[in-house]
């Protein structure tokens, strides 16, 4: 095996160095994005939930209404969806695509109303677990 | 469903001063390790004094703690700090990064080689494998202190985590136990057991806690600031894949004797720099 030149070890420990720092600011950068519009999502989803009544209405149709006041309400305070597509709260569809990222959902389930959140990704979050850690009041 | 052995984070006191099972598990961590590598540094290949240990491990540490908090900070929440910013310095409140961590004790290493005329991978192939006791007693503490744990999940050894809710949690901390402590900690001190070309272990170290931390965050509950980044990746994930990609390009750079060391290097009669894999 040929043996590695003093100017191969250089520029192959320069080029190591110059991907660590190029990954590492990328990865700076995708985490700030996310984080602002995670912070957002978690918030309409806090608020969502500070709403929801969590209590079983007298019939579907009830349960209906006040999940579509409540959605009005939520609009009316926040209807930026922060990534960008779509209104940030929407009712639940039965039949249809999955809700865009960064949605809140809301929804009737046996005469009680049901909120749920997707992320930045478009996953969906565990809603257990953000009731157990609200999000900070502000970031920036 | 197994039970949360509800362990007191609060191992004992000395007085009126609590002491936490995880600063405990750190210090003695930091203690094993720091023995583990007198012992290591007196075989005849590494050669390396008490005095010269105790040393690099005040590089190390300092290394570790800055590049772990510098790391949290700018991949794990820097909104929160740019806003709140005297907070990146109350390191005691939880905030820390391994791969920050990493990168802060090779530039630690490289200091510290700078100054004793030793080569940095040199020094990373003698930490490398001491460094998987501190991993793996660092994720005993988190279990101990009810965090980080896994995602929502029906498995029968899935357990309830008192601050993750009521929904049975996958133990993550304790697979990253198994693998980022004992696992790695055997592989490595297997593979040097046997001279390897300078670099190789220090290589394999980065290329396998890459490959184990990348598979294990697939069951870990991502951090809740963050959720997923990138599709189902989350930040753990996209931190993990360069250690993938790099650690191969060290391990395959260190069998071409790429980081053979100079003719002053202690750990020369140790270095099979130019030997072919396998070999």
């Amino acid at each position: 095996m040929t043996p590695v030149s003093p100017a191969a070890k250089r520029r192959f420990v320069r080029i190591l160095i110059a991907v660590t720092i190029l990954y590492g600011l990328f990865a700076a950068v995708l985490a700030f994005r996310v984080v602002v519009r995670q912070q957002v999502v978690r918030r309409h989803l806090e608020l969502a939930l500070a709403h929801d009544p969590r209590r079983t209405f007298a019939s579907r149709r009830a349960a209906e209404a006040a999940g579509h006041g409540l959605i009005r309400q939520l609009m009316a305070t926040s209807p930026r969806n922060p990534c960008g597509r779509g209104p940030a709260f929407q009712w639940a569809q039965s039949k249809g695509p999955k809700p865009p990222a960064c949605t809140i959902v809301i929804g009737v389930r046996h005469r009680r109303l049901l909120v749920w959140a997707y992320d930045t990704q478009g996953h969906r979050m565990d809603t257990i677990f953000e009731r157990l850690n609200p999000p900070p009041r502000h970031l920036l | 469903m197994l039970p949360y052995p509800d362990i007191n984070p609060v191992g004992f006191h000395i007085g009126p001063l609590p002491v936490h099972w995880y600063g405990l598990l750190e210090i003695i961590s930091f203690v094993l390790g720091t023995l583990w590598l007198i012992r290591r540094g007196r075989r005849a290949e590494w050669s390396w004094t008490q005095e010269q240990v105790m040393d690099l491990e005040y590089y190390l540490a300092i290394g570790a703690i800055a590049g772990g908090r510098v790391g949290y900070v700018l991949w794990y929440d820097l909104p929160f700090y740019l806003g709140h910013p005297l907070q990146i310095l109350e390191v005691w409140n939880g905030g820390m990064s391994f791969h920050g961590g990493l990168i802060g004790v090779i530039l630690g290493c490289w200091i510290y080689g700078r100054r004793q005329d030793r080569a940095t991978m040199a020094i990373l192939d003698f930490v490398a494998p001491a460094a998987p006791i501190g991993l793996g007693l660092g994720r005993i503490a988190n279990f101990i202190n009810d965090q980080l744990f896994g995602r929502v999940s029906h498995l029968p050894w899935a357990i309830v985590f008192p601050a993750g809710g009521p929904q049975p949690r996958q133990p993550s901390q304790i697979y990253e136990f198994l693998l980022e402590g004992v696992l790695l900690f055997l592989i490595l001190i297997l593979y040097s057991r046997k001279p390897r070309p300078v670099g190789a272990v220090g290589a394999l170290f980065v290329l396998l806690y890459g490959i184990f931390r990348f598979l294990v965050e697939y069951t870990r509950q991502p951090d809740i600031q963050l959720g997923f980044v990138l599709g189902r990746l989350d930040m753990g994930q996209i931190l993990s894949l360069p250690m993938i990609a790099i650690g191969s390009a060290l391990l395959w750079w260190a069998y071409r004797g790429g980081f053979t060391t100079e003719p002053s290097e202690p750990r020369k009669s140790a270095a099979v720099g130019s030997r072919a894999p396998g070999s």
